[in-house]
C-alpha cells in the first residue's frame, strides 16, 4: 500500500496549509523595487505631453517609465496573443480607461504608489466608442487607425483583421441552404440573447518579477503559460527565447486571466531601465482593468418541423474584444463553432464577430466563448420547443447529436454521451416528478435544462513530457503545465506513475522552470490533463526503449531479450552476462535478484551500467483546423460534453431568485483523480450559478463603476442549494481518453437556471445575471432598468487612483 | 521632495487615554476597532488621517451587559460577539440575527458594533434595528460625554453627528417589552454575502384585542440614513393589525424614501421594495415570529 502522505498531492496540500507555496508575490531578492502603473483616466484620448518630472524627484523614486523610453528602436515597444497591437506603456494615445501611461519603480510600493500620482499626462479626448454593434458601424470611431501592416501578426495566426473598421476578425459557417432550411420549416423563432463583461476574480492579482543578469533575464511570474511568455518577451527584447527564462510555481487561481501575456513586457523592461529586480503587482481594481471576460450579444433564429426536427439555425455573435486583440479572434472562431449547440442541424450559418471597443480588455475566461453562446442556443432551443407545444426534453433528445452524427463543421462525432448526460440531469432535479409547491404564496417554482457541447483548444497544440529517471531512484515528471490550483502537480505525479507502473510517491513533479522542462502550449483550455496523459505515455514508452537498449548492452544479450514488467527490468532465459566492474567499482553492483531471475529495478540497471541519469521523452499533438469561408474541417481533437438542471424559486413581488437544486453531469472519460476530477465540476457550477445570478461589470461608459469584490459580487457558500450534486460520466474502458473538466460543465449551468426561472414565471428573460431588479421588470413585462451607477462618488473607483491598493474585500 | 505620507499608531492602555489621543491632532486622529471599513478607506486614501487610535488594547470594553432594562454594548464588542450573546438573543433577537447576517464570519469576527455606526454606510444592517429598538450612542471626548438617539447619530451619507476627537463608547438599547415582537428582514439582490439592497425593522406589539400597542419600523440601506416616520407610527396606536394597514404603512415609507441608485439596486426598485419587506416584516411580527431572516 503506498504511503499517500508522501504523494505529490499531499505534499502540495500541506505547503498550502503551511504557507509555504513560493507564489511569485512572495519572491524577494537583494534590491528588489516595486512598479506601479500611471493609468488612463480617459477611454479614448491622444497623448499630448507625458511630464514624469515631478514624480522623479520624490525620494525614494528610482524611474519613470514612459513612451519616450520605448522610442529608439532597440525594443519592440508592443506585444499580444495574434496581433501585436498592445504597447507596453501608451504611445500616441490610449484606449480604455485603466490603460497604462506610465509606470514608476520606486524602493517602496507606497512610494511607487504616491510618485504614479505625481506623472502629469496631457490628454485630447477622443470619441470613444463601447458597444461592439456601434463600432462595426461606418464612421465608429476607430481603435486602432490601422491593424494590418502596421501591427506584426503571425502567419498562423488565423485570424483577418480589417482596416479601417474594429473587426479583428468574423468567422463563419455555411452548410447546407440556410434560405431553404428557414422557408421549408413549418416555425421558425428569433430572438437575441446577451451576456455580460466579467472578471476573473482569481485570488491571487496579476504579479510579475522581473531581473536581468548582464544579458540574462529571468521572470517570475503568476502565468498559465510560462514558453508563450518567455517567447513574447525575447520578441520584445530582440533577443534569442534562451536568454530568457520563466519560473513558475503555484497560482491561486487563473481562470483565463494569466493566459497569454499580461504584466510582463513591462516588469522585464523596468527592470531594465533601473538594473535592479522589480516587482509589478496589481491591484484588485487593476485587475478589472486588465482582464475581462467578452460581453457577448447572440442573434439566434432556428427553423423547425412540426414534429420537432430542426431544419435550420442561423446564429449572429458580436463578442465585444476591448482595446487590445489578444485571443478575441480565435475566441470568435471557437463561439461559432459551439454557437449552434450539440444537435444535428442540416443547414447552418453562423457569423461571429470578434471587435475592438474602447472597453478594457477582454482575454480568455473559463469556458471560452463557449459559455456565451450557450446561453443563447440553450435558453433559445428550451424556447424553441414551448413555442412548438413540445417538452423541452423531448426536444432536444430528438434533435441531439449521437454517435456518428455529422456536426456544423463536417466532422464525424464519436464517443457522443448528450443523450445520458440530459437524462442524468432531468432523473436529477426529478424532471418527471410533479413540480414540487411553492414555499410561499408569493413564489413560483421551476425547473430547467441545459446541454452543450465544448471544443478543447482553439488552435493545433502539443505538449511535451519528459521523464527523468535517475540512477539513485529519483523519478521526475518534467512538464511545463501549470499547477494553477487544479490539481496539475498530482495529476502528473499519478499518470507518470501509471505509465511507468511504479508507487505514485515515487515521483517528483518540479516547478515550471522554462530553461528546464520541456516547452508546452500554456495551460488553458482544459486541454493539460489530456495532453499531459497521451504524452506520458509517449515518454514511458522512451525510458523502455532506452532501458531496453541498456540492458543488451550491459548484459550483452539482444535487446528483443530484455523484458520490462512493470518497473523490473529482465533478461529471461538466463542469457544475461554481468558485466565485469573495474576494480574498486565492486559497490556499483546492486544487492538483490540479478536480471535473470526477478528482474532489476530501473534504477538499478542504471547504477550497474554507470549511466547517471536517462530521460525520456514524449510528445502530443493535435491537428486541428476549418476552412475559414465556410468553417468545415476539424475543430476539435476531441468534445467536452456536459448538461445541468436546475429547480428554482422566484418570489413575484421582488423579482428574487432563489436556487433549490442544482445537478451537473459531465463527461469525464477516464479519472484521474477522483477529488480533484469533482472539484473541478464542483468549481464549473459555482461559476455558473454566480454568472447566472450576480456577476456583472458595471460600467458609466468606459469606467467600470464596482471594480472591488464587494459592488462586483461573486458566490459564496452558502449560495449553493442544499440539493446540489454532480456527475462524472466516466466510460466502461479503463484505458479510455481523459477529458478535461476544468471548463467543461460550466456553460451548462446557466442557461439551465436561466430556462428553470422561465418554466416558473412563463416570461423568457434574455440576458444575464438574473438580478431581482432585471426579472421583476419581465414578469410586469416592462422594458428592464438598466443598471445606473451608483450615486456616491466613492463607489466609483476612477483611475488613477492616490495610494490606491486596497480591494473591497467586504 | 517627500510627501509619502506616514500614519502614526497610537495604543492607549485606557479610555481616557483613548480620549486624550484623539483630542490631539486637532481632532483629525481616526479610532479603530475591527478595521474592516477603516483599513478599506485608508488603502483606497478616501481618508488620510495623521493617525489612528487602536482600541483593542483598551481593557473592559467590549462588554455586553443588561443594566435595568438596557442592554449595554462596549465599543470594542464584535458583530459575532453580539450576535452569539446569549443575554442579546433572549431579549433583542433582532439586533442578533441582524448582526449574524452581516458579511461572513470573517468580517464579525473583527466588525465592531460602534464601528458600524461611526462609519455610517448606508449598505448595512445594524444601523436600522438599532434605529428601530430607539438604541442610542454614548459618546466621550476631551471634556464632555453626551448620548444620542443612533438616529441622530447617522446624519447622511457617510456623515454622523460625531464631533472631532469624539468616540463611541457604549451603545444603549432598552430591551422590548416581552410581548412585543421584533423582526429584521434583510433583502440582498445578489450573493448571500452581499450587503443588503434594503433591510427592514420591526417592533411591533399588540394588546389583548390584536390593535396596535406599539410599532417601530426603521427601513435601512435603501437611504442616505435610516429611516423612521415616528407620526406614522403614532398614528397606528390602536388601529386593528390588519394586512392593509401593514401595506399602507410600507407604501407610506416607500413614498417618503428618498433612495439610493446602485449596483444593488435601482431607486425606484428600491422604493418598491420597501413597500413589500415593510408590509413583510409587520405581518410576520403580528404572526408572533421574533428574529432576523435573509431573503
Amino acid at each position: 500500500m503506498p504511503d499517500s502522505r508522501a504523494t505529490q498531492q499531499f505534499h502540495d496540500a500541506e505547503l498550502k496549509v503551511a504557507g509555504q507555496i513560493p507564489y511569485a508575490l512572495n519572491v524577494d531578492l537583494p534590491r528588489l523595487v516595486h512598479a506601479r502603473c500611471v493609468r488612463s483616466p480617459y477611454a479614448h484620448a491622444r497623448i499630448l505631453n507625458v511630464d514624469a518630472s515631478r514624480a522623479q524627484t520624490l525620494e525614494g523614486v528610482v524611474c519613470v517609465l514612459t513612451r519616450d523610453d520605448l522610442s529608439d528602436g532597440s525594443i519592440l515597444p508592443y506585444y499580444g496573443a495574434a496581433i501585436k497591437d498592445q504597447p507596453i506603456v501608451a504611445i500616441d494615445k490610449v484606449r480604455h480607461v485603466g490603460d497604462v501611461v506610465a509606470a514608476v519603480v520606486a524602493e517602496t510600493p507606497e512610494i511607487a504608489a504616491e510618485a504614479a500620482a505625481l506623472v502629469e499626462v496631457e490628454y485630447e479626448e477622443l470619441p470613444a466608442v463601447f458597444d461592439a454593434l456601434e463600432a462595426l458601424q461606418p464612421g465608429a470611431p476607430l481603435v486602432h487607425e490601422q491593424i494590418v501592416d502596421h501591427y506584426e501578426i503571425p502567419p498562423n495566426a488565423g485570424i483577418r483583421p480589417v482596416n479601417g473598421t474594429n473587426l479583428i476578425n468574423h468567422m463563419k459557417i455555411r452548410r447546407g441552404d440556410i434560405e431553404a432550411g428557414l422557408a421549408e420549416s413549418d416555425l421558425v423563432v428569433e430572438e437575441v440573447y446577451s451576456s455580460p463583461a466579467l472578471q476573473h476574480c482569481a485570488l491571487e492579482p496579476h504579479v510579475t518579477v522581473a531581473d536581468w543578469e548582464d544579458d540574462e533575464l529571468t521572470i517570475w511570474s503568476a502565468t498559465q503559460m510560462p514558453h508563450f511568455v518567455r517567447q513574447q518577451v525575447a520578441d520584445v527584447f530582440r533577443v534569442p527565447v534562451q536568454r530568457v527564462r520563466v519560473l513558475v510555481s503555484t497560482l491561486g487561481g487563473g481562470y483565463g486571466s494569466k493566459t497569454y501575456t499580461r504584466m510582463e513586457p513591462l516588469a522585464a523592461v523596468l527592470a531594465r531601465k533601473t538594473g535592479r529586480p522589480v516587482k509589478l503587482l496589481l491591484s484588485r481594481a487593476e485587475e478589472f482593468v486588465t482582464t475581462t471576460k467578452h460581453e457577448a450579444r447572440v442573434h439566434i433564429k432556428t427553423g423547425v418541423k412540426r414534429d420537432g426536427t430542426i431544419q435550420a439555425r442561423e446564429v449572429e455573435i458580436h463578442y465585444n474584444a476591448g482595446a487590445y486583440a489578444d485571443r478575441s479572434g480565435t475566441i470568435a472562431r471557437s463561439g461559432g463553432v459551439g454557437a449552434i449547440g450539440p444537435y444535428r442541424v442540416p443547414n447552418v450559418k453562423v457569423d461571429a464577430y470578434a471587435v475592438y471597443t474602447n472597453r478594457p480588455n477582454a482575454v480568455p475566461f473559463r469556458g471560452l466563448a463557449v459559455s456565451q453562446v450557450a446561453w443563447a442556443y440553450e435558453c433559445h432551443t428550451d424556447e424553441v420547443a414551448r413555442r412548438l407545444g413540445m417538452d423541452p426534453v423531448e426536444f432536444r433528445q430528438r434533435n441531439l447529436l449521437g454517435e456518428g452524427d455529422t456536426f456544423c463543421t463536417g466532422e464525424e462525432l464519436h464517443d457522443v454521451h448528450f443523450a445520458p448526460l440530459l437524462e442524468d440531469s432531468a432523473a436529477s432535479i426529478g424532471y418527471a416528478e410533479p413540480l414540487p409547491a411553492p414555499s410561499r404564496p408569493e413564489r413560483v417554482v421551476g425547473r430547467g435544462l441545459g446541454v452543450i457541447i465544448k471544443h478543447m483548444g482553439s488552435n493545433p497544440a502539443t505538449t511535451q513530457l519528459q521523464i527523468r529517471i535517475d540512477a539513485d531512484g529519483s523519478i521526475f515528471a518534467l512538464s511545463s503545465t501549470v499547477e494553477v490550483g487544479q490539481g496539475s502537480r498530482t495529476v502528473l505525479a499519478r499518470e507518470v506513475a501509471r505509465a511507468l507502473s511504479v508507487p505514485e510517491e515515487r515521483v517528483q513533479v518540479p516547478y515550471v522552470d522554462t530553461d528546464a522542462t520541456p516547452p508546452d502550449q500554456g495551460t488553458s483550455s482544459s486541454r493539460s490533463t489530456f495532453f499531459n496523459v497521451m504524452a506520458a505515455q509517449v515518454a514511458a514508452e522512451d525510458v523502455r526503449k532506452q532501458l531496453r537498449e541498456l540492458a543488451g548492452r550491459v548484459f550483452e544479450v539482444p535487446e528483443g531479450d530484455v523484458q520490462i514488467n512493470g518497473d523490473l527490468v529482465s533478461v529471461p532465459g538466463g542469457g544475461a552476462k554481468l558485466p565485469p566492474l573495474p576494480l574498486g567499482e565492486a559497490w556499483r553492483r546492486p544487492a538483490g535478484p540479478s536480471p535473470g531471475e526477478g528482474g532489476l529495478e530501473m534504477h538499478e540497471l542504471l547504477k550497474l551500467a554507470g549511466v547517471p541519469s536517462i530521460t525520456g521523452t514524449g510528445s502530443f499533438r493535435t491537428e486541428i483546423g476549418l476552412d475559414p469561408d465556410t468553417g468545415q474541417g476539424k475543430a476539435s481533437h476531441h468534445w467536452h460534453q456536459a448538461a445541468a438542471g436546475a429547480v428554482v424559486e422566484v418570489d413575484r413581488e421582488t423579482g428574487k431568485v432563489y436556487l433549490l437544486r442544482l445537478h451537473l453531469a459531465t463527461h469525464a472519460g477516464r479519472v484521474v483523480d477522483r477529488h480533484n476530477a469533482e472539484l473541478q465540476n464542483e468549481g464549473c457550477a459555482a461559476f455558473g450559478l454566480s454568472q447566472a445570478l450576480f456577476e456583472e461589470i458595471s460600467f458609466d461608459g468606459g469606467q467600470v463603476v464596482n471594480p472591488n469584490l464587494s459592488d462586483y459580487n461573486i458566490a459564496s457558500m452558502i449560495d449553493f442549494p442544499a440539493a446540489f450534486t454532480t456527475t462524472l460520466a466516466e466510460s466502461p474502458d479503463p484505458d479510455a481518453e481523459v477529458h478535461g473538466l476544468g471548463e467543461t460543465g460550466l456553460p451548462a449551468v446557466p442557461p439551465a437556471i436561466g430556462n428553470a426561472v422561465r418554466d416558473a414565471l412563463g416570461v423568457r428573460i434574455p440576458t444575464i445575471p438574473l438580478v431581482p431588479e432585471r426579472v421583476l421588470s419581465a414578469i410586469e413585462g416592462s422594458a428592464p432598468h438598466p443598471n445606473p451607477p451608483p450615486r456616491r462618488g466613492e463607489g466609483i473607483t476612477p483611475f488613477p487612483l492616490a495610494g490606491e491598493g486596497g480591494d473591497g474585500g467586504v | 521632495m517627500r510627501v509619502v505620507m506616514s500614519l502614526e499608531i497610537v495604543k492607549p492602555a485606557s479610555m481616557g487615554e483613548a480620549i486624550e489621543a484623539l483630542g490631539r491632532y486637532g481632532g483629525e486622529a481616526r479610532p479603530i476597532a475591527g478595521g474592516t471599513a477603516l483599513v478599506l478607506m485608508l488603502r483606497q486614501g478616501l481618508v488620510a488621517p495623521p493617525a489612528v487610535v487602536r482600541l483593542d488594547g483598551v481593557p473592559g470594553i467590549s462588554s455586553i451587559a443588561v443594566d435595568d432594562g438596557l442592554i449595554r454594548i462596549g465599543a470594542m464588542a464584535t458583530l459575532r460577539q453580539v450576535g452569539e450573546s446569549a443575554e442579546v438573543r433572549a431579549r433583542l433577537p433582532i439586533l442578533a440575527g441582524a448582526c449574524g447576517l452581516v458579511g461572513n464570519v470573517r468580517v464579525r469576527n473583527a466588525a465592531t458594533l460602534a464601528g458600524c455606526l461611526c462609519e455610517a454606510d448606508y449598505a448595512s444592517d445594524p444601523p436600522a434595528v438599532l434605529a428601530a429598538l430607539d438604541a442610542r450612542a454614548r459618546l466621550e471626548r476631551s471634556g464632555g460625554t453626551r448620548e444620542l438617539p443612533v438616529l441622530d447619530l447617522i446624519t447622511g451619507f457617510y456623515e454622523t453627528a460625531l464631533m472631532p476627537g469624539e468616540l463611541v463608547t457604549e451603545i444603549l438599547v432598552p430591551v422590548p417589552p416581552v410581548d412585543a415582537h421584533q423582526v429584521y428582514l434583510k433583502f440582498s439582490t445578489r450573493s448571500s454575502e452581499d450587503r443588503p439592497c434594503v433591510g427592514v425593522s420591526a417592533v411591533l406589539q399588540l394588546d389583548q384585542d390584536h390593535r396596535i400597542a406599539d410599532l417601530r419600523v426603521a427601513v435601512g440601506a435603501a437611504t442616505e440614513r435610516p429611516l423612521r416616520l415616528l407620526e406614522v407610527e403614532q398614528a397606528t396606536l390602536g388601529e386593528p393589525a390588519a394586512g392593509d394597514l401593514f401595506a399602507a404603512i410600507g407604501e407610506g415609507l416607500a413614498e417618503a424614501a428618498d433612495t439610493i441608485n446602485d449596483v444593488r439596486g435601482s431607486a425606484a426598485y428600491r422604493k418598491r421594495m420597501i413597500a413589500v419587506f415593510v408590509r413583510r416584516a409587520l405581518e410576520q411580527a403580528a404572526r408572533g415570529e421574533s428574529g432576523a431572516w435573509r431573503s
